[in-house]
């Protein structure tokens, strides 16, 4: 017995000590397809209207074709930055899946990067190379290893990721001029740093306001009587005072400011009695929907009701729907068109496309708002690469996306600045009313969005800064090869 | 009024919830002895069992909630007697900390093992049905409810106390164990009775808990620490008290929701509302009228602390930092950043050996202190400043100082959970106090400033550590020096002292011990070794942020600190590496594609924990000493170190993996101690062992019990002369 | 005038009266003698004595300087020792580092220069316990034990010594030898509180005898008179002596 005992501890001990040891295989990639880059299984040609291709020809959405063979005549060499061979560039995508507290934590990131790979691949890869995607698991806690991995092994860029601590990796990323484009960014170091694209920017000195306004609109009386309720962590609440600051300038007056655990709150009464005794009629909630799905039953049991709660994108998810009847009168803001229901979803292509993708090269892979968003940073990574043609480098693609005025990912979403890098006037509301997710009608100039001017203000306040390159060379000439 | 009232009525149906918890919690306490930490995991599983028969299976709710209650709770909770706790009883009190705090995280892996995390689970909703209303304020189905399974639970407990035998037993092991044996009770019987009805007391509050907290295992096993107050108000031991505990920390956080928290206030906003019930336990562990020093007389444990030599000392301190040099080339940086993150945990774990080791004095906020030591380090360590570090270790001390100052007569699990609240405290207040105006000056003070810290790396006298290779040589070298002062330490009369603290307090008061000071300085002590880990750990990451230093982040490096030994500094590096690498190896080749592997891991620390109740000296003790015939053979030695040079050579020069390094080397580690034990042996046939010289402690684990045994136990606990 | 001093000591433990009103006096370099059946609260008035319980009422004098509230270990460093009846000692350490935590303690508040290692061999070496300085202490047999109580206290060069039934656990041989260290103890000026069940003991060594009884002192004097005394007789001793 003894001996038994010893002898597993030493097992333990062999196995730590081994997975110190280097790795000399991938370790991180799931196996993307290494399909063959057969010229001949694709015959569009550039003359074609963009908007009769599809996903059958390495289009997607508006985009025209963004993943093909090699032009002919082109031969691929071996390119001067890293992860980019005659055949292959390496790409990362970072997400949290391997956290053991909620194992499979953001999976849609993954997925979607698989998808997308091996859909892209299927039609020739980037002008001829392949992507080979390195999923890279920071399980919550590991970003910063897995960051100094991408950069050790050599990953040209990073896309379509994200990761919740965030912050951690920054530095160490910037230390080897890595770029990324990220599919969701959540601390301040990390959403303003160098060398970091969001397909839908979400600038530090900005905040979008026009589904504020419309409410303010649409519910009269409603501005001057407004609560806010967050999450008690600096994320959730850096949100929710950008959004108090944008309020004030909008000479809204808010009422009540509370906020609840994130370990969830035994009981919501106490909240919902004292934003009534407050006289709130419009509550803004910064949070996850679990919690707004169950702060809603409760609301509903007790007889409160407000003229409007509003949330953010992460709210576009069946747990608050899960709500039902609760959850009248409850919007989301969002700059995609609404992907959940299939059918709906139909009416635009890009989005019948984006499920198409999924069902094609992903089956069991989840639809979902950071799914969508971390696709919108694979066709604007895509779209750029292709533009550079054969050689691929940093500083072409960082070019090519950067310049981008009105980016839609295809049709995804509301068109983005990426070259001002400013917040996007345009915005578009789900009424989660009876528990179904539906277009509210916000007087839409765009398509599905209300792009009005002044949808938008500038803030003042301080809600911290992003990591910047090592080297000063950067400051004034922006590019991936002045960062380190 | 009208919200006055509604407030009340959350209030109830929270301090209803509350006092079924804690009661569970009471009813443990009293008649094991057992402060189980592990009761909130246990109504987590119990929820998670409902949710499974009422909504994935679609049982009706009264059979759901009957076959949670009555069957699989207490049949849960009297297996864990037998196969766990029955074993304790002649522990120390950190012995029975560990294990139930170990439980607590097993039971959060199994749950997310058996119910995948990412399913959604937002169809399990509260007990609904038509509100009734006292004038126009409405009470809740769910709330009538609750607070009528606290009544029931109160009368059913009075009943089962004072008007059957069993309770009646129940209350006699409480007294005193022994006695009520002699008097024909049955203590186990009665354990077990008080495990299974405590446990159904836990999964009720679990199944009240369904539709207003997701249904998510980590929070709500920890939500349970909100009871804990109740039951300290209630001194562990009347359950009437309890009830009224419950009663006064539900209203209160109705009321201060509900009156306080309306437009932020910079300090007091909701977040303080949410660490009031562990103030409240704070305030009632220091003004519970428990006891002064008193004459005991010697608890016989099973513990031994070692005391290390100086050459073994430095042997410890060398191969440390030599292991770390050598590895570093075999490192990728990312497992570099692995390796050096460590040694920064495994300061941390140092910190216990004086604390926890030697002065037998439980802490829970040795991560927290950490915590603490990495903000100092960020706001004043600019430029990566020695002077960084130097506060970090000052500010620490004092804030450990501060923490001892009121806890001085408290000892055990008192001590235990009032550093716990305290180290709650500070995770939910302190660490998220937004930026705010310092009382009386001009001073803003942004603790985690925006949301995370940057820490800038160490530049000594101009040599910078700013890669991570001159990390893990860093922090390697911190470590093995602090483990070279806590040798030293372990040598000193301050040892000495605390060693005998440990064990009796009252004689070192009469011997002219000033216990206060005693106490403050070890506190401080270690508590500045944990403020310089922690600092080290966010050097290492560069930036650090208010969830690093959560309360439940730190449980693992006590558990497993103690498992591996707490009053030693191997201990400390065992639980350091067993916590990194546990959390690593799921991404490793071999294991990577193993489905289940994460999950495993995710228990494995648990259940590590959990088996310390058979060895309480740990594990380090246990490897060190089938590795000791090795040094003895010169030969044997010179061979395995040859082995090892040579492989080690082989992998650098070669291109074969470090895999074949650490294969090799443990084959030949095994082989070479075996061989040498055999020659060892040979000239000296009466020293194998034969079971009469199994000691005492192994009894029962190396063979199984025999009645000669029982008696021997019985004379060395004393027990004899009650029999 | 004594060296310590009790004088009205009150102790209640809820509605029971421990000591009530109690007078004990030590006279410098004496053995005084504590004697009264079990409960009669003898470990209660040491306790009150060196500081780990508070008296309801009284005073305890040291040299003619009241102690009161005074923490234990102060009074431990104006020369007050004791041992525990239930043995109080530090289980983790050896003989010789019991008894050296208490010299080290004693050197640095004491500020002699005094090597506190020769000390402790020599005081142990005194109570008989030579051979088994390097034990583990939990691993001695209680008679051992309560020894090695005894040298803890000296190693403090304590002025006043309070014994809690150092015989309890020895044979009839070390008993003997018990009562030869205190005599000479005491000869040495080392004033002795006795707390013994060992009456031969207690009448062969002691200078003088309190007998307590229910929380209040019955007899005092020397042995002679002690054994004599009416109320002593019918309270406790009686059965004890003829039986002896």
């Amino acid at each position: 017995m003894r001996q038994l005992r010893r002898s597993a501890l030493l097992l333990v001990v062999v196995l730590v000590m081994a997975g110190c040891g280097r790795d000399d295989e991938d370790t991180d990639t799931g196996q993307t397809d290494d399909t063959t880059q057969d010229a001949g299984d694709d015959d569009s040609t550039d003359d074609d209207s963009t908007d009769e291709l599809g996903l059958a020809d390495g289009a997607f959405g508006d985009l025209g074709v963004i993943c093909q063979p090699a032009p002919e005549g082109e031969t691929l060499a071996a390119g001067t930055d890293p992860g980019v061979t005659e055949s292959s560039v390496q790409i990362s995508t970072f997400s949290d899946p391997g956290y053991e507290g909620r194992l499979g934590l953001n999976q849609e990131m993954f997925d979607t990067a698989e998808a997308f790979a091996a859909w892209c691949n299927d039609h020739g890869g980037l002008n001829g190379r392949t992507i080979d995607v390195k999923l890279r698991d920071a399980k919550l806690f590991e970003f910063q290893q897995r960051m100094i991995e991408a950069c050790d092994e050599g990953d040209f860029f990073s896309v379509g990721g994200g990761t919740v601590f965030d912050d951690t990796g920054q530095p160490d990323r910037l230390a080897c001029g890595l770029p990324i484009i990220p599919g969701y960014a959540a601390t301040a170091v990390a959403s303003g740093a160098d060398l970091s694209l969001q397909p839908v920017p979400n600038p530090g000195d900005q905040q979008p306001v026009g589904a504020l306004k419309y409410l303010a609109e649409t519910f009269p009386g409603s501005s001057d009587a407004v609560g806010i309720f967050t999450g008690q962590l600096e994320t959730t609440q850096v949100v929710a005072d950008r959004n108090k600051e944008a309020m004030e300038q909008l000479g809204w007056n808010v009422l009540y400011e509370g906020s609840y655990s994130p370990l969830g709150e035994t009981t919501w009464r106490p909240f919902l009695e004292a934003m009534r005794n407050a006289g709130v009629k419009g509550l803004y909630w910064v949070g996850e929907p679990t919690n707004l799905s169950k702060l809603l039953t409760e609301a509903e049991s007790i007889d409160i009701g407000f003229d409007w709660i509003i949330s953010d994108a992460n709210h576009y998810d069946e747990q608050l729907t899960s709500a039902g009847t609760a959850a009248d009168g409850t919007y989301v803001r969002t700059a995609f068109y609404p992907f959940l229901d299939e059918e709906a979803a139909q009416e635009n292509p890009a989005t019948a496309q984006y499920l198409d993708l999924m069902a094609q090269y992903k089956p069991d892979g989840k639809i979902a708002n950071l799914g969508a968003q971390g696709l919108s940073a694979w066709l604007l990574f895509a779209k750029a690469a292709n533009e550079c043609g054969v050689d691929l480098t940093r500083d072409c693609v960082w070019a090519q996306a950067t310049e981008i005025t009105e980016w839609t990912g295809g049709g995804l979403h509301a068109p983005q600045d990426l070259a001002s890098g400013n917040a996007s006037n345009c915005f578009a509301l789900l009424d989660a009313s009876g528990g179904e997710f539906a277009l509210a009608d916000v007087g839409a100039d765009t398509g599905i969005y209300n792009c009005a001017d002044g949808n938008v203000v500038d803030l003042t306040g301080d809600y911290g800064t992003g990591a910047t390159c090592p080297n000063p060379a950067h400051a004034t000439d922006p590019k991936p090869s002045n960062c380190n | 009024m009208t919200e006055f009232l509604s407030y009340t009525i959350a209030g109830l149906s929270l301090a209803a919830i509350l006092a079924v918890g804690a009661s569970g919690l009471v009813l443990i306490y009293t008649t094991t002895g057992i402060f189980n930490f592990s009761q909130g995991a246990i109504g987590m599983l119990g929820a998670f069992a409902y949710w499974q028969l009422r909504y994935d299976w679609e049982w009706p709710a009264p059979i759901a909630v009957a076959v949670v209650l009555f069957v699989l709770a207490p049949l849960f909770g009297a297996f864990l007697e037998v196969a766990i706790f029955r074993g304790l009883q002649h522990t120390t009190e950190t012995v029975k900390l560990v294990v139930s705090v170990s439980l607590l995280f097993s039971m959060i892996g199994i749950a997310n093992w058996i119910w995948n995390p990412n399913v959604d689970r937002s169809n399990a909703k509260k007990f609904l049905g038509p509100n009734i209303y006292v004038g126009d304020v409405p009470i809740t189905r769910h709330e009538l409810i609750t607070v009528l399974v606290a009544v029931i639970v109160a009368i059913g407990l009075r009943i089962l106390l004072y008007r059957t035998r069993a309770g009646i037993a129940m209350r006699a092991a409480v007294d005193d164990r022994p006695l009520a044996a002699l008097h024909g009770a049955r203590p186990d019987r009665s354990s077990m009775l008080a495990w299974a009805i405590g446990c159904s007391l836990a999964a009720a509050s679990g199944i009240l808990f369904v539709g207003t907290i997701d249904l998510a295992s980590g929070p709500m096993a920890l939500l349970i620490v909100n009871a804990y107050a109740a039951a300290m108000i209630g001194r562990l031991r009347s359950l009437p008290f309890t009830f009224l505990g419950a009663l006064v920390l539900g209203l209160s956080q109705g009321y201060l929701q509900g009156y306080l928290v309306v437009k932020n206030n910079q300090y007091f906003d909701s977040t303080f509302v949410a660490a009031v019930p562990v103030i409240v336990l704070f305030v009632v562990l220091l003004v519970l009228p428990s006891a002064r020093l008193r004459a005991t007389g010697i608890a016989r444990t099973r513990e031994i602390i070692p005391m290390p030599t100086r050459r073994g000392a430095l042997i410890f301190a060398g191969v440390v930092v030599a292991g770390a040099a050598l590895a570093m080339p075999l490192l990728t940086r990312a497992n570099t950043v692995t390796a050096a993150k460590l040694f920064g945990v495994g300061i941390i774990a140092l910190s216990l050996v004086p604390l926890i080791g030697l002065a037998g004095q439980v802490s829970l906020a040795q991560w927290s202190l950490a915590g603490v030591g990495a903000v100092t380090a960020a706001h004043l360590g600019a430029g990566g400043t020695p002077m960084g570090l130097v506060w970090a270790v000052v500010f620490s001390a004092a804030v450990g100082a501060l923490i001892a100052l009121p806890t001085l007569r408290l000892q055990g699990i008192y001590l235990a959970l009032a550093t716990a609240a305290f180290a709650v405290f500070l995770e939910r207040w302190v660490f998220r106090l937004r930026p705010f105006d310092l009382p009386f000056t001009d001073v803003k003070i942004a603790i985690f400033g925006t949301g995370s810290l940057s820490v800038a790396r160490l530049n000594f006298l101009g040599f910078r550590f700013d890669t991570e290779d001159r990390q893990l040589i860093l922090l390697a070298t911190t470590f093995a020096l602090v483990s070279l002062f806590v040798n030293w330490l372990r040598r000193s009369s301050f040892a000495r002292r605390l060693l005998a603290m440990k064990d009796s307090p009252a004689a070192c008061a009469t011997i002219g011990m000033n216990l206060t000071s005693t106490k403050l300085m070890v506190f401080a002590l270690s508590a500045g070794i944990a403020g310089l880990g922690g600092a080290l750990i966010g050097g290492l990451q560069r930036t650090t942020n208010q969830q690093n230093w959560d309360f439940a982040s730190g449980l693992p490096v006590f558990m497993l600190g103690t498992v591996g030994g707490i009053a030693r500094v191997g201990g400390a590096l065992f639980a350091g590496i067993s916590i990194v690498a546990l959390s690593a190896m799921p991404g490793w080749p071999l294991l990577r594609n193993i489905s289940w592997f994460g999950n495993l891991t995710a228990v494995t620390p648990g259940f590590m924990g959990v088996g310390l109740g058979r060895n309480p000296n740990g594990a380090v003790t246990d490897i060190r000493e089938a590795f000791d015939p090795l040094p003895r053979s010169r030969v044997m030695l010179a061979t395995f170190l040859s082995i090892l040079g040579g492989l080690y050579g082989l992998v650098v020069v070669t291109d074969l993996g470090a895999w074949w390094l650490i294969i090799g080397g443990v084959l030949a580690l095994m082989v070479c101690t075996q061989v040498s034990q055999s020659l060892q042996r040979m000239p000296l046939e009466e020293t194998i062992e034969t079971p009469a010289e199994i000691p005492l402690e192994w009894v029962g684990i190396d063979r199984p019990f025999t009645l000669e045994d029982l008696h021997a136990i019985d004379e060395q606990l004393g027990l004899a002369e009650v029999r | 005038m004594a060296l310590l001093e009790c004088s009205g000591v009150t102790v209640r433990f809820g509605g029971h009266v421990a000591l009530d009103e109690v007078d004990v006096a030590a006279e410098a370099g004496c053995v005084a003698g504590l004697i009264g059946p079990n409960g009669a609260g003898k470990t209660t008035l040491f306790n009150v004595v060196c500081g780990l319980l508070s008296p309801a009422g009284g005073t305890v004098r040291l040299d003619g300087r009241a102690l009161d509230s005074m923490a234990p270990y102060k009074r431990a460093r104006l020369g007050l020792a004791r041992t525990f009846q239930r043995l109080e000692l530090f289980g983790l350490l050896t003989v010789r580092e019991n008894v050296l935590v208490a010299a080290e303690l004693r050197h640095k508040y004491g500020k002699d220069g005094a090597d506190p290692r020769a000390d402790v061999a020599a005081i142990i070496e005194r109570v008989g316990l030579g051979g088994r300085i390097d034990e583990r202490v939990d691993a001695l047999p209680t008679g051992q034990a309560r020894l090695v109580e005894i040298a803890r206290a000296l190693a403090t060069h304590p002025r006043i010594l309070l014994l809690d039934e150092p015989a309890s656990g020895l044979d009839d041989r070390e008993t003997d030898d018990l009562g030869r260290l205190l005599r000479s103890l005491a000869d040495e000026g080392t004033t002795i509180l006795l707390v013994e069940h060992d009456v031969h003991l207690v009448m062969e060594v002691c200078d003088t005898i309190h007998v307590l009884d229910f929380g209040r002192i019955i007899a005092v004097g020397d042995a002679q008179s002690i054994r004599s005394d009416e109320a002593v007789l019918s309270a406790y001793l009686g059965s004890s002596l003829e039986t002896k």
